[in-house]
């Protein structure tokens, strides 16, 4: 099978998802003629025309909230913001609107809409184009939230939102989307469950999102050092499988969680929580989070990549925790 | 009262000790039961706990020493002047007088706790100063008083722990490899891998150089009876009956001290230990309290064995109960180390579970109730009884002997009344901490039967206060 990237693998998954559902639309700022900001939706306004691909105003609040009422009154709409950075323009919509009203009127409607963005650090976007602001959308409860690391995961996670009742926060990663890979059309795994992206049993990486390939380049540079890692994808933080992860500690003992959000009761705070719920009589030692300096992310190239975890950090701790 | 600390004998074949760490530093005081040192024997990583309250003044036996039994390990100073301490190796100079806890039941040997001395360079320096105690602020004394109350902390990972927990391993026996000695699961497993003794190992040192078995019989069929001697011949002997489920072991830490003045006996059951033939799984096996004594009745005739001290546990109690009853001209004294007989109850779930336990979990689970300090459940005291449950012939067996011994969820076998009869020395010693047998069992109890009563004790009372019920025995065996 042909190598395809993680954004073509993400317009694939849009592209047959709208052929086979009328329901669903695309709307956003510059998703039409532009074909989005990081190109994903190109070419689909030729295809499905402009009642289906609405660019908007320059407004984080209508393009959600508008999503909001489409999903209540029977379309299944796709949302785009540019930056998640954004998202703090629409969050009423999001976490008082969206992630409420199944709850709101007792179970009878829903929000199924799926709201597309991107985030993360790596091109220089500086502090307010840079973030990883997943935290907010996992401590919203009646969201969904998914953060691919793989063209495969872009493919499978974005057409299985594409079916959920309920609204889905789906968070891309602005240096995956010329990441190329082997689209395998058949390897759909149930929502919500973690991926062993690789075995070792020294320690355990629970990751996800980017994160995950410098978590794959340390665990491999550290296999020649005779050192075994055993690597976790979430790839959806709610659900949260958090029976791989157990399973896993319990095995090695040793876990670290690699997030490239910031440290401070960030993702990695709630995870290592668990862990140490779950697996504590396995634990060999603390629970060890490596994760985004609490910092905003700086402009240059060398304190931005300095601001969050990188290959060599990931060795070094991983060498710390298992004491060598 | 100063005194000297000697080091007691551990285990059965153990003639030497090394020193691993101290765990009181000089001037330090300690209370009856704390841990003084840690001792390594050929075995095994052993606790020496300290069996009064006291004050260590100079430590003789430094960390890394190797040392004979009976040799000087540190000076002490207690508080009572006539207890003997049971460290001391030599059981001639203990008292005869003095009840077993007397320093706690001594109204002036309540403690105050002075603060620990910085170890000085000399230890003549290190003489206790006699207004130390009215010196002591009172506010520094209660802060005292909380910081000695805690246990010794080990430093564990939960993975050790929790490894530890269910293989019955006491983490103060195993050294830590981690940051500050902190211990890893990886450190249980390796001890565990170390440590477990096979059966074999524990058995060997019970053969004894001549034929270590006698054959009894009961009605057509005969069997072994195997036994370990040791001691010098002249006085009357001593025999003892281990409890169910139980072999010869279980007195280990009372024959080679009792062994010094005579000749003592222990005998494994029938169906227990090496008394044991493939043919007690079958359906006909099942001996109750009265038939166990007639086979130890015929046992002792046949080695010659016609008058003896006769000390019972639990199942072994009632065994030396029945049969100093029906033979009173052949035994001198009695020992019932909470016997079974003298009431209805019994922990009836204990016994069928230590009867079933197939794996380590369940049997150290079972262990536990045996004990009043979970430390005894070791692994010297577990891997060979595993080792065991292997055969489910053994198993039966013993769920067989269990079957008759339990009648619905009460003590078959009842022989209060035959104690009446009794015109011999008799002591009946308990912990009152017993899960198994409750000790209440203990009262009403006729009135020449000396009652010993031992706190924070479990059911093993030969174990947890061996240097307690050795000199008891001793006692009993003084007439003769």
């Amino acid at each position: 099978m042909a190598e395809t990237t993680y954004r073509e693998a993400l317009r694939l998954a849009l592209t047959e998802s709208m052929r086979s559902d009328p329901s669903i639309i695309i709307l956003g700022e510059e998703v039409g003629k532009y074909g989005g900001a990081y190109g994903v939706t190109k070419g689909m306004l030729e295809e499905f025309g402009d009642a289906r691909i609405r660019d908007t105003p320059i407004s984080e609040e209508v393009i959600v909230g508008a999503a909001v009422g489409a999903a209540m009154t029977g379309l299944r709409p796709v949302a785009e913001l540019m930056y998640i950075d954004f998202v703090t323009l629409a969050m009423d919509q999001l976490v008082n609107q969206a992630a409420k009203i199944r709850y709101m009127f007792g179970g009878q409607i829903g929000v199924p809409m799926v709201l597309r963005s991107q985030g993360g650090t790596g091109r220089s976007g500086a502090a307010q184009h840079s973030q990883s602001l997943e935290a907010w959308m996992m401590h919203t409860p009646g969201l969904h939230l998914a953060m691919p690391s793989t063209v495969t995961d872009a493919y499978h996670l974005l057409k299985h939102s594409l079916t959920l009742n309920d609204p889905v926060v789906f968070l891309e990663h602005k240096g995956l989307y010329t990441l190329k890979g082997t689209l395998e059309p058949d390897k759909a795994l149930p929502w919500g469950k973690a991926e062993v992206r690789r075995q070792g049993g020294d320690c355990t990486l629970v990751s996800y999102s980017r994160m995950i390939h410098l978590c794959m380049d340390a665990a491999e540079t550290l296999s020649k050092e005779g050192i075994s890692v055993e690597v976790i994808d979430l790839r959806t933080l709610h659900p949260l499988d958090m029976q791989t992860v157990s399973e896993s500690v319990s095995r090695t003992g040793r876990a670290m969680v690699v997030t490239e959000d910031c440290l401070t009761a960030g993702v990695s705070a709630e995870l290592s929580a668990r862990i140490m719920e779950e697996a504590f009589d396995f634990l060999e030692e603390p629970v060890v989070r490596l994760s985004g300096e609490d910092i905003p992310i700086p402009v240059s190239p060398q304190l931005e990549q300095g601001s969050v975890p990188g290959v060599e950090r990931i060795m070094s701790t991983v060498k710390m925790l298992l004491r060598r | 009262m100063e005194k000297t600390l000697t080091l007691p004998r551990l285990g059965e074949t153990m003639e030497e000790g090394t020193v691993l760490a101290w765990s009181k530093i000089t001037g330090e005081e300690y209370d009856r039961g704390d841990i003084l040192l840690e001792l390594e024997t050929d075995k095994m990583v052993v606790e020496v706990p300290a069996l009064e309250d006291g004050r260590i003044l100079e430590i003789l036996a430094e960390e890394g020493a190797v040392i004979g039994i009976g040799e000087p390990i540190a000076r002490v100073e207690v508080e009572s002047t006539d207890s003997s301490n049971a460290t001391d190796s030599d059981p001639t100079t203990e008292s005869k007088t003095t009840p077993p806890n007397a320093a706690d039941s001594d109204p002036t040997s309540e403690s105050k706790v002075i603060p620990p001395k910085k170890e000085k360079p000399t230890s003549t320096e290190q003489d206790e100063d006699p207004d130390l105690e009215e010196e002591i602020d009172p506010d520094l004394d209660q802060l005292f008083l909380k910081t000695s109350a805690g246990q010794k902390q080990v430093r564990a990972t939960p993975a050790a722990r929790r490894i530890a927990a269910r293989s019955g391993m006491e983490l103060h026996q195993i050294q830590g490899t981690g940051p500050l000695g902190r211990i890893s699961g990886e450190d249980v497993r390796k001890t565990l891998a170390q440590e477990v003794p096979k059966p074999e190992a524990v058995k060997k040192e019970t053969i004894h150089a001549e034929p270590n078995v006698v054959e009894t019989s009961r009605e057509s069929e005969a069997f072994n009876i195997s036994y370990l001697r040791k001691g010098p011949s002249g006085k009357t002997p001593l025999v003892f009956l281990h409890g169910f489920g139980a072999d010869l072991n279980s007195w280990r830490f009372n024959v080679s001290l009792l062994a010094k003045s005579r000749e003592v006996w222990s005998l494994d059951l029938p169906g227990h230990g090496d008394s044991w033939e493939d043919s007690m799984a079958g359906e006909g096996f099942g001996p109750g309290v009265e038939e166990l004594a007639e086979d130890i009745s015929q046992f002792l005739m046949l080695a010659g064995l016609d008058r003896v001290h006769l000390m019972g546990h639990s199942l072994g109690g009632g065994v030396a109960l029945s049969l100093a009853a029906s033979h009173p001209e052949r035994v001198a004294s009695l020992g019932l180390i909470s016997p079974l007989g003298l009431g209805a109850e019994i922990n009836h779930e204990f016994i069928r579970s230590f009867a079933s336990a197939r794996d380590r979990e369940k049997l150290v689970s079972a262990l536990h109730r045996l004990f009043y300090h979970g430390s005894w459940v070791n692994a010297a005291l577990v891997g060979p009884l595993e080792e065991l449950r292997k055969d489910p012939k053994r198993l039966k067996a013993l769920r067989q002997v269990s079957d008759t011994l339990l009648l619905e969820n009460r003590q078959r076998w009842q022989g209060r009344k035959l104690l009446e009869k009794l015109n011999i020395p008799v002591k009946v010693i308990w912990g009152r901490d017993d899960l198994v047998i409750p000790s209440d069992h203990a009262q009403g109890l006729p009135g020449a039967v000396a009652l010993h009563l031992f706190r924070e004790t479990g059911h093993m009372p030969h174990i947890e206060q061996a240097m307690g019920v050795n000199r008891l025995i001793e006692e009993l065996c003084a007439f003769e």
